[in-house]
């Protein structure tokens, strides 16, 4: 396939920084790329300002960033020189361009979340990520777009790279178009009802949101706490897992921290499927989904069957309550958060951010503790569900990008439903449980516009789902395919 | 379960003054078909099954290191 054809292009071994970077290189994956780096085939250096380069050439059409770090890319590329230089190699990280979401504080810079409310703050520290991404030699080119305050899925600021009418998703939309776009190697999200693995999913390519608590959100600006989750989009799967293993771990600043012993995200993932269960709903993750989705999704299912997957129906339990579990948690703790600048600034958030904050300081107490209590429910039957099965395989999200002016789906059956809800419907549910979740791309409607399957997994179970995810993409690399942008 | 009465002007009047808004009526009118909205999609969570289910966020009183 094509990264097989790019990899032969590129020369095995050199002295020192001799190759030049061209878009062959830009184009490979992280870990493809890091292996360039690491034998000094490639200089970070050279590699940063290609890429911020080509950056600057699609920010006119794309407009994923809200800031480049230029100056700041270039001191981490010359550091990272000199320790490659010097044998000091860091990990697939090191020396490598990557970007992060508006809501990851960086220490020195703004942090707006994409608003006006926001417009002068400047972070004093870094986030937990950013400290990571840092320690790991990793190179931050710049800061992306986000829906306002990620209270959206469509981020509108921002084109997508398939086809620049239509949507990129959201909230974390300028990572994923950044990413589809070969601007960078990887460039992290956050993910409250699906905003990792919306983006993932209509530009193209591999979303993962890691358990709750897996990934520390501190320094991140908060939409709900019950629901946050920080993680990783890149081109490949191993891209993810690669970048998984530096971001994993406790962290007691952040209360919603998991304890628990972190994985190597890499040594299971080239183990197959063979022998493993996995489950097929037979209501919800199918129903209101567009045909070409449903089909798409359904061929990855049969080629993991084909690779020895064992293929279990399934029934979502309480399918029901996942959106008034996500919206009754969301938005009471949305509001929360915003509860001084709605107060004395509200002509200063967008129309739609505006709605939800000033309607979610109007609910009751009782709802929110309802919704509390039902996702305590949805968690011990998810558990029973998930007895004897490795994973559960569904669509991402029901339909490709939509256009950008376009506010509502009419389907077939005659229901009209917002564009927030629908592409938030299949996404909540791995919010609600706190369950890992990986969307990796399974190709092409008519329209040329990318779809992409999920993969649920176990508590902690981010290993597992990613072998499944590299299954199938050994077969169709689909996030090989260029956006024409 | 017992619905909620669909709001109304005055019930979302009420209901910023209890939150300590200011939001004049040409703002509430415009909100009151998405908090309609939204109290029907909340109805849902108060089912009979909920019986003696804590919420999914108790309190630890474990001291953790920061």
């Amino acid at each position: 396939m094509v990264w097989r054809k790019l990899r032969r292009q590129i020369p095995s071994k050199h002295a020192g920084w001799s190759a030049n970077v061209t878009n062959d290189v830009l184009d490979l994956p992280l870990r493809e790329v890091a292996d360039l780096l690491r034998r000094r085939v490639v200089s970070p250096l050279e590699l940063v300002r290609n890429a911020l380069e080509r950056i600057r050439n699609q920010e006119p059409r794309l407009n994923a960033f809200a800031r480049l770090t230029e100056s700041r890319a270039i001191l981490a590329a010359e550091q990272a020189e000199r320790e490659l230089a010097a044998g000091f190699w860091r990990g697939e990280l090191h020396g490598v361009p990557v970007a992060v979401k508006d809501l990851y504080d960086i220490a020195g810079l703004p942090t707006t979340c994409s608003s006006k409310v926001r417009h002068d703050h400047i972070a004093d520290d870094d986030s937990a990520c950013v400290e990571r991404l840092l320690a790991a030699g990793a190179v931050i080119v710049g800061m992306t777009h986000t829906h306002e305050f990620a209270y959206g899925i469509m981020t509108p600021t921002t084109g997508n790279p398939w086809n620049v009418a239509h949507i990129p998703g959201g909230s974390s939309g300028g990572s994923g178009a950044t990413v589809a776009a070969r601007g960078c190697f990887m460039a992290m999200g956050t993910d409250t009802g699906g905003s990792i693995r919306i983006p993932a999913s209509v530009c193209g390519v591999v979303g993962l949101k890691p358990t709750f608590g897996r990934v520390s959100r501190f320094g991140i600006a908060s939409l709900s706490w019950s629901l946050d989750h920080a993680g990783p989009i890149a081109r490949t799967v191993g891209d993810c897992a690669t970048t998984l293993n530096v971001l994993a771990g406790y962290d007691s600043r952040d209360p919603g921290s998991a304890d628990v012993p972190v994985d190597d995200y890499l040594v299971e993932l080239e183990h197959g499927v063979q022998g493993l269960r996995i489950g097929v709903p037979s209501n919800f993750f199918f129903d209101r989904v567009d045909p070409e989705v449903e089909q798409l999704v359904r061929h990855a299912i049969s080629t993991l069957q084909v690779e020895g997957a064992e293929i279990v129906d399934v029934k979502i339990p309480m399918a029901e309550m996942i959106s008034p579990v996500e919206f009754g948690l969301c938005m009471p703790e949305a509001s929360a958060y915003h509860r001084d600048t709605i107060y004395s600034r509200a002509e200063l958030y967008q129309p739609d951010v505006r709605t939800f904050l000033e309607a979610g300081m109007l609910l009751p107490a009782v709802d929110y503790i309802a919704a509390q209590r039902q996702r305590t429910l949805i968690q011990r039957e998810w558990q029973a569900m998930f007895r004897g099965i490795d994973a559960i395989i569904g669509p991402s999200v029901p339909v490709a990008a939509t256009r950008r002016n376009e506010m509502t789906i009419n389907w077939p059956d005659g229901t009209e439903e917002p564009i927030s809800q629908v592409y938030v419907r299949l996404s909540a549910p791995a919010n609600v449980t706190g369950l890992p979740s990986v969307s990796l791309p399974c190709g092409f409607c008519q329209s040329g516009l990318p779809v992409g399957f999920q993969i649920i997994g176990r508590p902690f179970g981010e290993a597992r789902i990613l072998r499944i995810a590299r299954a199938y993409e050994r077969l169709f690399q689909w996030g090989a395919v260029k956006p024409p942008c | 379960m017992t619905l909620r009465v669909p709001p109304d002007l005055e019930l979302l009047k009420a209901s910023s003054k209890t939150a300590n808004m200011v939001i004049d009526e040409n703002r509430l009118q415009q909100l009151l078909p998405d908090v309609a909205s939204f109290f029907q999609l909340l109805d849902a969570l108060h089912t009979d099954g909920l019986a003696e289910t804590p919420p999914s966020n108790t309190f630890q009183a474990r001291w953790m290191e920061r």
